[in-house]
């Protein structure tokens, strides 16, 4: 059977016709003659020709194989497993390799890598380090070494991965962007003739490819006999530990991509060149800190929250009364502007989880076992009666039985022994609940810009995961739903910037509206439901006549015992803070953070500044 | 809408139309009416994925076993159709998987083709893109990006192309649309319904004449289909043999930074459809102006670059800028 490897020959666009990148370009070159450089990831916006660069890797270097990972593989089909035909016609077990035998001596190219199911990265790059690939499934073991090189491209925007797999590729690089005009149009005037006629483009740059292919070849050879001189290896180490890089994967690709770099140069010696351009292919995803990349972006980047409070005045829109006699006191009515947003820090994190309420299990947005159709990533023997059938493992199971099986009125013997059922994962939603507080207190020395500037922050956040939000403002009498839980963050963006500010603060209130509407049936029961409360406390609406905050903490603790995760954001500033919205959290069994904690930056500052006084 | 439709048919690869717009306003209409116009092509006879007859890069995992084995594939003419893919659709029956059927009475493995194979070299079109689900929309990125649709699952390995004119629609108040998404959408438009109360009559009266005696209601538009087939095959023609100028590659990057778009796809509609759009126009050569009537459609959906940044095209402040600019 013919596999995906690429084998559009003819439509491959010339590699050194693409213009610019070339830091990309010597990323791919340094993979492409090195067999210990085996992971290169690749990040940039959409259509910036990632793809487009890696796949045109072939066209110098012919005897490449590339072969496309699409997002629907099956594990059975990655990894390998029994071998049906032989089953079927010999009865017996045997091993049969999946694509990461297929691709030994190859290049894997898995385009929008962040999407893929994690379980299959973390596989890949398993075998890839590991070299070898030991499968136990379906009843069969097989275990076969193989070597290839694996190229990920993702754009950032559509979400992140994680850390842990970020190490194990030896260089990251950014796709530039190019902005000058003369580049810009040549990349259109190439890709246009590449599209009319490829082979025009190809003979265009005949030459040079011949060339590369020859200089890549020639590297190839001059690669084992480049030399690293002994004091190198310190300057490395040096390097990576001021750059707080941790484990010695990053020395590890430095050395080795130092060598190919100075084989692609046509030198026998590493020198402090390529030291310095390795470091930048392979430090770069490894920093654990970020300070010192955000110190040359200027004072635009940093601590938003304190400058906006001061500076802002004619920024702001006034809005117009909106209904006469409707000013209860508490000052006039304001709509503040959106703060600066930033980066938010994983506050949903599992271990700030109750763990106690049962249902809600698995981390936000982890894929959970679910009955409601998803993506059907493996299969099981079932432990009681099989509803959902997954007939391709179930046949799989049975492949071996069927020579002692055979009878003649079936084609198939299948025995209650085969089933197997499909085990189906689907991305947990989230449904976000904002329950702000808009009263008087929160516009007090402008806070409030601060305060719009966080929650487009989580929204940016909750947009990434494609949680619905939802956003209900308490101040005066009532509190107001503005927007149902959506999965549009434009709109709530959009209404959030309307949202008034002014009155007084019916905290418990809001509290008891939030609740019933998270509990009613606008939102899907299987969502994980998380209601955000951004407010400062000073309760001041009592429910009837008594005590407004102690009406709060009532209602707090009444709401504590159903299925919903809390996290209250403290936007009280100043001293002498006021533990109100913390006391609330506890109540709410809740999870708490200061605004200021909210913003990842500041927060690792911070922590910075705890660790080393 | 029917202009961003048309460019389309003219210039396939410009990639497409999200349709933007209320419930009701004739956006399926219009998509399904444009199957009417749409060319015939050539394709592999008896091929169930529609290989392209002429394009031997891009040819199914069966067409590139025969012309491995030295066959000849023969050539057929089949009309282009439109394709629709369902939001409930299922992984599987997207990419398409190994045909059960098959596997149990004979016991060997044979791809099924999904709606992708279906889709190759046709328009698939997506009702409500924006409610699809997220691993169906990783498909057809991925389908889109490489125009080749790969599948590896249950024991099956198989490629065939999935070249497709996509087609959505969507209502943006039920949700947003993934960036990468927008980004693959060619063109975008956004569609109202009628404000004019006589225009409005005139819809109903249309509708209701085609409902109660569609036969003759076709007849009636006979004449002008055919005269509008005939418009845009001229129109093809022109496209092919017109060549990129520098002046227009020049306006659209301009345009492009001016307007701080990232990624070349902008660049690249928007060359593609200003020549298409002139060719329509009866013209040989493509101008600035053509750009500029394009960049209506190629540029809204391209203007944010954050998820949250105000993403409103200002045409007219647009059209002052390309004045000053190119005037000179």
């Amino acid at each position: 059977m013919v596999t995906g490897t690429i084998q559009l020959l003819r439509s491959i666009y010339p590699f050194p016709a693409v213009v610019g990148q070339d830091r990309v370009k010597r990323a791919l070159l340094c993979a492409a003659i090195s067999d210990e450089l085996r992971g290169v990831l690749i990040t940039g916006p959409a259509g910036t020709a990632k793809s487009t660069v890696v796949r045109s890797l072939r066209s110098v270097v012919p005897s490449l194989r590339i072969k496309n990972l699409p997002l629907n593989v099956s594990e059975d089909r990655l990894i390998g497993g029994i071998d049906v035909d032989h089953a079927i016609k010999y009865g017996e077990k045997r091993f049969q390799p999946g694509i990461l035998k297929e691709i030994d001596g190859g290049l894997l190219y898995m385009d929008e890598i962040n999407l893929f199911d994690d379980r299959i990265t973390q596989r890949v790059l398993d075998v890839m380090e590991g070299g070898e690939n030991r499968v136990e499934r379906e009843g069969v073991s097989g275990l076969h070494a193989t070597s290839f090189a694996l190229v990920g491209t993702m754009d950032p925007a559509e979400g992140a991965i994680s850390s842990h797999l970020l190490d194990r590729f030896d260089i990251c690089v950014e796709m530039d962007h190019l902005l000058d005009r003369d580049s810009r149009m040549e990349v259109l005037r190439r890709r246009l003739i590449h599209e009319a006629d490829p082979q025009g483009l190809a003979l265009s740059h005949g030459n040079q490819m011949a060339e590369m292919i020859e200089d890549i070849k020639e590297a190839r050879e001059r690669l084992p006999l480049v030399l690293v001189p002994d004091g190198m290896y310190e300057t490395v180490s040096r390097l990576t530990m001021e750059l707080g890089v941790e484990g010695h994967r990053g020395d590890l690709a430095m050395i080795r991509t130092s060598k190919a770099l100075a084989a692609l140069d046509r030198r026998d010696q590493v020198c402090l060149d390529d030291l310095h351009e390795a470091a930048s292919l392979c430090l770069q995803h490894r920093r654990r800190d970020p300070d010192n990349e955000k110190e040359d972006t200027g004072p635009s980047d940093s601590s938003p929250n304190e400058r906006d409070i001061p500076e802002q005045t004619d920024d702001s829109e006034w809005e117009p009364p909106s209904a006469p006699g409707e000013d209860c006191g508490g000052g006039s009515e304001e709509v503040f502007s959106i703060g600066d947003p930033f980066v938010v820090i994983d506050y949903l994190k599992p271990s700030e989880r109750r763990m106690d309420l049962g249902k809600r299990r698995g981390k936000r947005g982890s894929t959970g076992e679910s009955a409601h159709p998803g993506r059907c990533t493996t299969f099981r023997i079932p432990s009681r009666e099989v509803t959902d059938i997954a007939l391709v493992p179930t046949l799989r199971a049975a492949a071996p039985y069927q020579i002692q099986r055979r009878r003649p009125d079936m084609a198939i013997v299948l025995e209650s022994s085969d089933f197997r059922e499909k085990v189906r994962v689907s991305k947990n939603g989230t449904t976000l609940l904002f329950l702000v507080d808009a009263s008087g207190s929160m516009g007090a020395r402008r806070r409030m810009v601060a305060v719009k500037g966080a929650i487009l922050s989580l929204l940016k956040d909750a947009y990434q995961k494609r949680d619905a939000v939802g956003l209900m403002a308490f101040r005066k009498d009532s509190a107001e739903l503005m927007l149902p839980p959506t999965k549009s963050v434009d709109l709530a963006y959009s209404r959030l910037r309307e949202m008034p500010t002014g009155g007084r603060t019916p905290l418990a209130m809001g509290l008891s509206k939030a609740a019933s509407l998270l509990s009613s049936d606008k939102v899907s029961k299987d969502d994980d439901l998380v209601m955000v409360i951004v407010s400062d406390g000073k309760a001041n609406v009592p429910l009837d006549d008594g005590d407004a905050f102690a009406d709060a903490m009532v209602m707090a603790e009444r709401l504590s015992s159903l299925p919903i995760r809390f996290v209250v954001v403290d936007t009280g500033s100043g001293y002498p803070r006021i533990d109100r919205a913390q006391r609330l959290s506890k109540a709410l069994g809740g999870t708490y953070f200061r605004l200021d904690d909210l913003n990842s930056e500041r927060l690792a500052r911070s922590i910075k500044m705890a660790v080393h006084g | 809408m029917k202009d961003v439709l048309l460019l389309n048919v003219v210039n396939p690869s410009i990639g497409g139309v999200l349709i933007r717009g209320e419930k009701g306003t004739a956006k399926s209409t219009a998509v399904r009416a444009l199957a009417e116009l749409l060319p015939a092509r050539e394709v592999v006879k008896g091929c169930p994925f529609h290989c392209s007859w002429n394009d031997n890069d891009r040819l199914c995992s069966n067409c590139q076993d025969a012309l491995a084995d030295g066959q000849v594939l023969d050539k057929e003419t089949i009309p282009m159709r439109v394709v629709e893919l369902p939001l409930c659709a299922t992984e599987d029956r997207v990419a398409g998987t190994l045909d059960i059927s098959h596997a149990i009475s004979t016991g060997t493995k044979k791809f099924e083709p999904g709606i992708l194979a279906e889709a190759n070299g046709n328009i698939l079109y997506v009702d409500e893109v924006n409610l699809l689900d997220d691993h169906i929309v990783d498909l057809l990125l991925d389908a889109a990006a490489m125009g080749m649709n790969f599948v590896e699952r249950e024991g099956v390995s198989f490629s065939h192309p999935a070249n497709f004119i996509l087609i959505g629609t969507m209502n943006p108040e039920e949700g947003d649309l993934r960036p990468q998404l927008l980004d693959r959408f060619g063109l975008v438009v956004d569609v109202q319904g009628e404000r004019d109360p006589v225009n409005r009559v005139d819809v109903i009266k249309r509708r209701i004449d085609f409902e109660s005696r569609p036969d003759e209601f076709l007849k009636m538009y006979d004449e002008s289909q055919n005269q509008f087939r005939i418009t845009l095959v001229e129109a093809r023609g022109r496209m092919r043999n017109s060549e990129v100028n520098s002046d227009i590659l020049e306006a659209a990057v301009e345009i492009s930074l001016h307007l701080g778009v990232d990624g070349h796809r902008a660049d690249l509609t928007l060359v593609k459809a200003a020549m298409a759009w002139a060719a329509l126009n009866g013209k040989e050569k493509a101008s600035t102006e053509d750009v500029l009537k394009v960049a209506r459609m190629a540029l809204p959906h391209r203007m944010r670059r954050q998820p949250f940044e105000e993403s409103k095209l200002d045409i007219r402040e647009l059209d002052q800028w390309l004045q000053e600019r190119f005037s000179s």
